[in-house]
């Protein structure tokens, strides 16, 4: 892993021991998403792990998008793969 | 009088009360209503825009205090794009400060081998792996005051201080280099000369090009904005769709 970047490397990796927060797993219409939990019943989504190719040109799913959360959206393993 | 069309027809009427069914419907409102979301409904659009903002992220996660791109969202989107019949170009925004050596070549290799035109637009800045992205389209533009910083691959990480942890560095360095050359009009001897410039930066070798500069060396094809990128992008579809249309004749 090399970085290539004109940005100092202190600023890049500022915090990199720190521990982050923890991420859930959930699927929501048909896409199977990363998401972490930034305040009670919000979430923003970190990566989208399967969905169909169409999917990744919405912009509402892209990375860093706020989305609801529903109770039900805990780590489910049954929920994966519906 | 900018309305006029809108209150002709009320003129004419004894009792201009306005109907509350003609208001202008706003798109974003209905959809609340109707399906409980604040999706606007998308337009559909024959341009695929891309934008790569802040690091490529790649293999690490970067602290939050990074603005990132995520290679593996950038990639799915072009493989989508590609196979998407609506979609019939690509453009690529960049203002980015560089990232990951390999998400950043994996991202510029996509982009050069798309079927579709794709050009590439450099705002602000597209710095370091920026390069090899900001060269990857067809065409690429750069606005007149964004910059390019290029500089050599400098040692980060867990490295050991051996000869061949420096052949390493120097190995992706040139991978960096022969994409580059290979996708620009720059000469190697004038892109390591850039690369290995000193007294430009303060805290490393290399310089720093400034939109027209970037031109003269060759390494981007124009400069311009964000029309003269769709024009090119518009005029490359046209040619594209004139191939298609010649082949089935």
């Amino acid at each position: 892993m090399i970085l290539y970047t004109s940005m100092p490397l202190e600023m890049v990796l500022n915090g990199w021991d720190q521990e982050r927060e923890a991420t859930l797993e959930l699927v929501r219409d048909g896409v199977r998403m990363q998401v972490q939990a930034v305040s009670p019943g919000v979430g923003r989504i970190v990566r989208l792990l399967d969905c169909d190719l169409h999917r990744y040109l919405d912009p509402g799913l892209a990375p860093g998008t706020l989305i609801m959360l529903a109770p039900m959206d805990r780590v489910d393993s049954s929920m994966i793969g519906t | 009088m900018m309305h006029r069309g809108n209150y002709t027809s009320q003129e004419q009427q004894p009792e201009p009360v306005p109907v509350p069914t003609e208001k202008p419907r706003n798109p974003v409102v209905d959809t609340i209503q109707q399906l409980g979301q604040t999706t606007v409904p998308v337009m559909d659009s024959n341009i695929f825009c891309m934008t790569i903002i802040g690091q490529v992220e790649g293999h690490l996660v970067l602290p939050p205090q990074n603005k990132t791109t995520k290679y593996e969202h950038l990639i799915p989107q072009l493989v989508a794009a590609e196979q998407n019949s609506k979609i019939e170009g690509v453009l690529i925004v960049l203002n980015t400060v560089g990232g990951d050596v390999e998400a950043g070549l994996a991202i510029a290799e996509m982009i050069s081998s798309l079927s579709k035109p794709s050009v590439t637009l450099v705002l602000g800045g597209g710095h370091s792996i920026g390069v090899p992205i900001a060269v990857a389209g067809d065409m690429s533009f750069i606005a007149e005051t964004a910059t390019m910083t290029i500089h050599p691959i400098r040692l980060n990480g867990l490295v050991i201080g051996v000869p061949q942890t420096f052949e390493y560095l120097e190995k992706m360095q040139e991978r960096v280099v022969r994409f580059v050359m290979s996708h620009s009009r720059i000469t190697e001897q004038k892109f390591k000369e850039l690369m290995f410039k000193t007294g430009e930066l303060t805290r490393d070798i290399g310089a720093t090009v400034i939109g027209p500069d970037a031109v003269t060396y060759g390494l981007i094809d124009a400069v311009g904005g964000v029309g003269a990128a769709i024009r090119e992008l518009n005029r490359r579809i046209e040619e594209n769709r004139a191939r298609a249309s010649a082949v089935i004749q």
